[in-house]
């Protein structure tokens, strides 16, 4: 985590010492046999800086510790005093009360200050507070006539659910993650600097996690683009700030009645070239949303286009009898492939307990296609809901036993998808407020020690524990019991 | 116990669907090493160490808890799959909550997962069927744990090895009590999280209601007795070895669900207890694998009382022995008054079940009754006016065969009653021996000793020795041990269970 952090601010910006090109930055201790051409000369790594970090949490009184103090060693390891110096110096004006404020972020998405006045500096699933010069100190290695110089810093990080994207060859299990409760993530022109104010039209929502890189079948990763982005013929949903004192900050997606006209709000995922698109799920996800239904019929996951049909489509939804419906279809529009179409949550007449809350939560886990991953279904898995006005504490067993989505055995041609917040399909005036997004892919198709019909995320692993503690951790509201 | 359980913490059971510990599975499998890595193991692996670990004192008695350091450190070729395994044990380990709770509108829960609801004997792993931890203790591993959380992570590089290693140091605290210093099985009633209620209702409300409530009708009906830790390993005192390891559960499943109390929480100045109304019972949830778990040499432990004994009948309960329905031989402890209304006197007596067998082949078996002690009550002559079987007795119970001897038996026991503590049943340290000769042709089993039932519904039972007694009136318990040795009584570790038991209740002479 912080490791790679130091790594990516260390490699990306000293990239030569004295007029030479540098590339060695390492963990723990150098490599043997580095690459020396650049050098020519001597056969060992260096010049070279190797970080170790010491992890520790700072103490808290919550059930969840927010913030990480990582004492990180660095050594410069030189045959010159004069490299040593020099790269000290660049080391400690880098890492020294480290702030990014570029445009486009070191990773990908750009530093930001929060509404709390917390800095946050995003390096891929690392969010950095600060960090601190603390000393340093040096030696001559009389065996290996070196010259080191040890420098100690103090980084504070947040820890967030960010870390469970722990697979940095594939950026899984998380591979996106989506805060609309902080305007420092959303962006009306990408090279603005400022943040969207409230009632701001949104462009671009950042995926916390910069780039992620989803496997895809059978083999190889999609890149994306660090960001959400609206497609230019469609309106753009709105920033605004929390409601009251104490609730949070949101993305507000609005679809309204206008015969003839395209008035859909939507944020699509950007694959690599640039184009709004969708993402395939051959081997299984699970997707966990915080909102709140504001009229008529939230679509939490919809269609990219008119004539869209592929994407996954989860509803929440209000009949004009107060009748409550969640529904999902993991094959695509439910015009299109209509029995695929499951019910998750239908309760007549509960208006009060599955609508008006102001949070609600939904998390889909689903497996993979049978095309792609085996087995004999598309999309089976299961879920879970509640909301700041009911939450009945399901337990694991419960979960599995009572909120199974069954999928469905049909043979479609395409992966089963996912890529688009809101919905291009009209269907009246839907409004949806979103606080939360992540995404979860396997890294590989899985049985799960069962079959390959199992959801790849259950709600008896660490990840999902993990999931639950940062929502209740956030929400507080959401973490009652009826 | 700690070492066993940090194992289980990090493995899981690698074959359950349900595994919590999956995703760290992923990556290092069962290869979780005590103290060293083993030479050629595959790597990534993780070496734990115990650094130190420290009672928490209290005055006059062993330390209540135990407070432990110990360090996770994970091995592997790759810097970047150590980040990624640490991220899982932090995440997993850090303020430890167990989550898994398989409870669900049909079952009641456990706190480790299961492959179905119906329990087989190939399902049986270590620290299995714990109960659900839905309070401040966590059950995992037979240990009640009331905080774990990470210290810090120091990374590093073995120069001779070739091997990067993260070193993750964590802080435990858990409870020390008899559960954790050796016992087969412990039960007392002061963690009301250990006990679940059942209650007809449709989905999604659990029809097992766990945390048990005093004075709630519904809720202070027992359903669901957990033990809060598991069996002993690894005893030669025990065969078979099934269960070893595993958590026990006494139920009323088999009784049928209802509403009326029958099996219930009650308490009495502050102390708790179950009260098994007339032919009510609980029996083993691995009902069959728990009525042929035998003990070669056992001592236990009791406190118990029977309630509305001083009458004109005889009044007979088992503290704990089998189901009326029940044909193969069982053990048990059963205590008996004997009311005589023409001299307004009581006679008290306990005896115990034992397993004997024939010389037939194969051996039959049966049970043996062996009676220990006879106290005749009679206030009007100022015979034992105090004793009082309706107030909480203290006994505890040593047994074995004869090495020597199969057809005999042997062991030692102590009682106290509350109601006399100042005088000749208080605690005077007093022991009495016992021993019992088979009738030929018969011997005693080595394995001599079992039981599946808390109380019973078995009445007008011969008990080959004792007579015919009613197993089946009503009784309340206390608390409940097996120890799974034949403890020298007075001994040093025979004392500090006595007093564990009882100095809470002020039975113990100071």
């Amino acid at each position: 985590m912080i490791g790679q952090a130091i790594h990516k601010i260390l490699a990306s910006n000293i990239t030569d010492v004295d007029g030479i090109s540098f590339d060695r930055v390492y963990p723990i201790i150098i490599p043997q046999n580095t690459n020396t051409d650049a050098y020519g000369q001597n056969q060992f790594g260096y010049p070279s800086i190797i970080y170790q970090p010491i992890t520790s949490f700072v103490t808290s009184k919550n059930n969840e510790p927010n913030s990480l103090n990582v004492k990180v060693q660095i050594t410069i390891v030189s045959e010159s005093y004069k490299t040593t110096e020099l790269l000290s110096r660049k080391v400690r004006d880098l890492l020294d009360h480290y702030i990014d404020n570029s445009t486009l972020g070191l990773a990908g998405v750009p530093g930001y200050k929060d509404e709390n006045g917390y800095r946050h500096n995003i390096i891929e699933n690392t969010d950095i507070n600060h960090i601190f010069f603390l000393d340093e100190d040096e030696e001559f290695n009389e065996d290996l006539f070196t010259y080191s110089r040890y420098m100690t810093f103090d980084c504070f990080c947040y820890y967030d659910i960010n870390r469970i994207s722990y697979d940095s060859t594939t950026t899984t299990p998380l591979t996106i993650s989506l805060d609309c409760s902080t305007n420092g993530l959303m962006k009306y022109s990408l090279t603005s600097e400022a943040n969207t104010q409230n009632g701001d039209q949104i462009t671009y929502l950042y995926n916390k996690l910069a780039s992620s890189k989803i496997p895809t079948w059978p083999s190889g990763s999609l890149s994306s683009k660090p960001y959400f982005e609206v497609n230019s013929i469609y309106n753009k949903p709105r920033y605004y700030d929390g409601t009251t004192a104490g609730t949070k900050p949101y993305a507000e997606f609005k679809q309204l009645n206008s015969s003839g006209a395209y008035a859909q709000e939507i944020l699509t995922y950007v694959n690599g070239a640039g184009q709004g698109t969708q993402f395939g799920w051959p081997w299984g996800i699970m997707v966990v949303y915080v909102y709140k239904p504001i009229t008529s019929k939230a679509h939490l996951s919809g269609q990219l286009t008119i004539n869209g049909t592929i994407n996954m489509e989860i509803t929440h939804q209000l009949s004009s009898s107060d009748n409550v419906l969640i529904t999902i279809n993991s094959s695509g529009k439910s015009s299109s492939y209509p029995s695929d179409k499951e019910t998750l949550i239908s309760k007549p007449d509960s208006k009060s307990t599955y609508w008006d809350a102001d949070y609600h939560f939904l998390c889909v886990s689903l497996c993979g296609g049978k095309s792609f991953a085996g087995g004999d279904k598309n999309g089976a898995g299961w879920f879970e809901y509640f909301n700041s006005n009911l939450n009945k504490k399901l337990t694991t067993g419960q979960i599995l036993t009572q909120n199974t989505i069954s999928g469905n055995t049909t043979t479609i041609a395409h992966s089963n998808k996912w890529g688009t917040i809101g919905s291009v399909v009209q269907e009246g005036e839907c409004t949806f407020r979103l606080y939360e997004c992540l995404v979860f892919t396997p890294s590989e198709k899985t049985t799960h020690l069962n079959d390959y019909d199992t959801a790849p995320f259950q709600p008896t692993d660490i990840v999902y524990s993990e999931v639950k503690k940062y929502i209740y951790a956030k929400y507080p509201s959401l973490n009652r019991n009826d | 116990m700690l070492a066993k359980t940090i194992k289980l913490l990090l493995t899981g059971y690698p074959n359950k669907v349900n595994n919590p510990q999956f995703q760290l599975n992923q990556y290092i499998g069962e290869r979780v090493y005590p103290d060293i890595k083993p030479q050629n193991a595959e790597m990534p692996c993780v070496v734990y160490t115990i650094d130190k670990s420290i009672p928490k004192q209290v005055k006059g008695q062993r330390g209540i808890a135990v407070e432990s350091n110990f360090t996770i450190e994970i091995i592997s070729k790759s810097y970047g799959e150590i980040i990624q395994i640490a991220t899982l044990i932090k995440s997993l380990l850090h303020r430890y909550s167990n989550i898994f709770n398989s409870v669900d509108s049909t079952n009641f829960g456990h706190g480790t997962p299961i492959l179905s609801s119906i329990p087989v004997t190939t399902e049986y792993e270590f620290g299995m069927y714990s109960p659900p931890s839905i309070g401040n203790l966590q059950f995992v591993g037979g240990l009640q744990i009331f905080a774990l959380h990470f210290t810090n992570m120091v990374d590093s590089y073995d120069t001779k090895l070739f091997n990067f290693s993260s070193s993750l140091n964590f802080e435990i605290q858990y409870v020390d009590n008899p559960s954790t210093w050796g016992a087969d099985l412990f039960l007392d009633f002061t963690n009301l999280n250990l006990m679940a209620s059942m209650v007809s209702g449709a989905s999604p409300i659990k029809k097992y209601l766990q945390g048990a409530i005093l004075g709630d009708a519904q809720r202070s009906c027992v359903n669901v007795l957990y033990s809060p830790s598991a069996t002993t390993t690894d005893n030669e005192n025990i065969t078979p070895t099934t269960l070893n390891g595993v958590y026990e559960q006494y139920v009323w499943g088999t009784q049928g669900p209802g509403t009326t109390p029958q099996v219930t929480l009650d308490s009495e100045i502050g102390f708790n207890y179950i009260h098994f109304d007339e032919d009510q019972y609980l029996e083993s949830f691995l009902y069959n694998d728990k009525k042929n778990r035998t003990y070669k040499k056992l001592t236990f432990f009791t406190v118990f009382s029977l309630p509305n004994s001083l009458t004109n009948d005889t009044k007979g309960s088992a503290i704990f022995y089998r189901k009326d329905s029940e044909s193969d031989a069982s053990g048990g402890f059963y205590f008996w008054v004997i009311g005589n209304p023409s001299f307004d006197a009581y006679t008290l007596k306990g005896g115990f079940q034992l397993l004997q067998q024939d010389d037939s082949t194969p051996p039959v078996e049966s049970e043996r009754g062996v009676g220990t002690w006879v106290i005749t009550v009679w206030p009007e002559f100022g015979i034992n006016p105090n004793v009082n079987p309706e107030k909480p007795i203290y006994v505890a119970l040593s047994m074995e065969r004869d090495p020597s001897d199969s057809t005999e038996s042997r062991g030692e026991y102590e009682i106290i009653f509350s109601s006399d503590l100042d005088g000749g049943y208080g605690d005077k340290n007093t022991y009495f021996s016992w021993n019992d000769n088979c009738n030929a042709p018969n011997i005693f089993k080595e394995y001599l000793f079992n039981f599946s039932c808390l109380h019973s519904d078995a009445s007008s039972v011969d008990t080959n020795g004792n007579g015919t007694i009613n197993m089946n009136n009503e009784m309340n318990l206390y608390s409940l041990l097996m120890w799974p040795q034949k403890l020298t009584f007075g001994d040093a570790k025979y004392m500090e269970i006595k007093k564990y038991l009882i100095e809470k209740y002020g039975y113990i002479k100071s």
